[in-house]
């Protein structure tokens, strides 16, 4: 199967719900399971979360998401054209973190990793940031498999 | 036992109602207040205080949340904080720093604090991040108070 769609929304931290739940309506189509479609919902959250708090730091920007299925696998961009990440190798050290005070744990990257396949971090000071996640979603018996409404309610 | 009707608390009007049946009670409760993403349970006798989040768990929702439960904390001043996360379905790493600002805090005034009812993909995220091994999870079928194995509404 091939698929593609594309989103743009305002740096709101009331917009991530509605950029999780776009994504996970759109893999549905490959009967996720619940684990699948919550980890892809919590990865999302997490790069698009980083662009409002420290791609944009709460000023306003625009955030771009584009997803592509191509076969059974998932390919999600998350865009900002915000501050940009001095140094990524650091950035993506479990716990590090440039904002404590702000009460981050500095998991987020740590949990892209761990709940997709692949994560790519192209980033350049200035000029803004691309996240690029990939994950494979397995072929199940259909009694495992999610309605698009259970997907979005889950 | 304790029950609530229809009625119960609207922290904007101030108006609400607790009924008891039987005589179990065992002190003062402050009752659940509800509206927005959390409601919460005071035990005045025991000095503890249960907080039951409603919704998910973003950085928009955990601003409010961490506004919410610091103004409890420093009220009551609790010896146990309990989070139930039984509504919560989703939570990213916002809630990680959002319940341990919330463990400093409790712990700063002499308080320990406590999660329960976590489900398999919030349980990932605090299993990740060594939340767990700070703040332990609890079974509340395990407790003696009936107020705590009581659920809300
Ligand atoms: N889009 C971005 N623009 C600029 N800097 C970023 C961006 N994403 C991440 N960073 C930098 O990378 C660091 C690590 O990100 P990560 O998501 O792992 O942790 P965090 O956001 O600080 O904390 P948490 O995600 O646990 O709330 C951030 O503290 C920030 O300095
Ligand atoms: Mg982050």
């Amino acid at each position: 199967m091939e698929n593609e769609m594309k989103l743009e929304f305002i740096s709101k931290s009331n917009n991530e719900a509605f950029a999780r739940i776009a994504v996970a309506a759109f893999v549905s189509s490959l009967d996720p399971t619940i684990e699948e479609i919550s980890d892809i919902k919590t990865a999302v959250s997490e790069a698009v979360t980083n662009s409002i708090v420290h791609g944009y730091e709460n000023k306003k920007g625009i955030i771009h998401i584009k997803c592509k299925i191509i076969n059974r696998k998932i390919y999600i961009e998350i865009s900002d054209n915000g501050k940009g990440i001095e140094n990524v190798e650091l950035a993506k050290q479990p716990l590090y973190t440039s904002k404590p005070d702000l009460e981050r744990s500095g998991m987020g990257f740590t949990i892209m990793e761990s709940f997709m396949d692949k994560l790519t971090v192209e980033s350049i000071l200035g000029v803004g940031t691309k996240i690029i996640m990939e994950k494979e979603i397995k072929e199940l018996p259909k009694s495992e498999n999610l309605t698009l409404e259970e997907a979005l309610r889950g | 036992m304790l029950s609530l009707e229809n009625n119960v608390g609207d922290i904007e009007t101030g108006s609400f109602c607790l009924t008891f049946e039987g005589t179990k009670r065992t002190g003062p409760i402050v009752p659940i207040i509800t509206g927005g993403s959390m409601e919460y349970k005071y035990l005045e006798n025991q000095k503890i205080l249960i907080f039951k989040i409603t919704e998910e768990i973003d950085e928009f929702k955990a601003k409010e949340l961490r506004r919410k439960a610091d103004y409890e904390i420093e009220r009551f001043m609790p010896k146990r904080v309990i989070f139930d996360f039984n509504r919560v379905s989703f939570m990213d790493s916002s809630g990680i720093g959002m319940i341990i600002g919330r463990y400093k805090q409790t712990s700063m005034l002499g308080g320990k604090m406590e999660l329960t009812n976590l489900r398999p993909a919030v349980r990932k995220i605090f299993e990740m991040s060594g939340v767990l091994r700070l703040i332990p999870e609890i079974d509340l079928e395990q407790e003696e108070l009936p107020e705590l194995q009581q659920n809300f509404i």
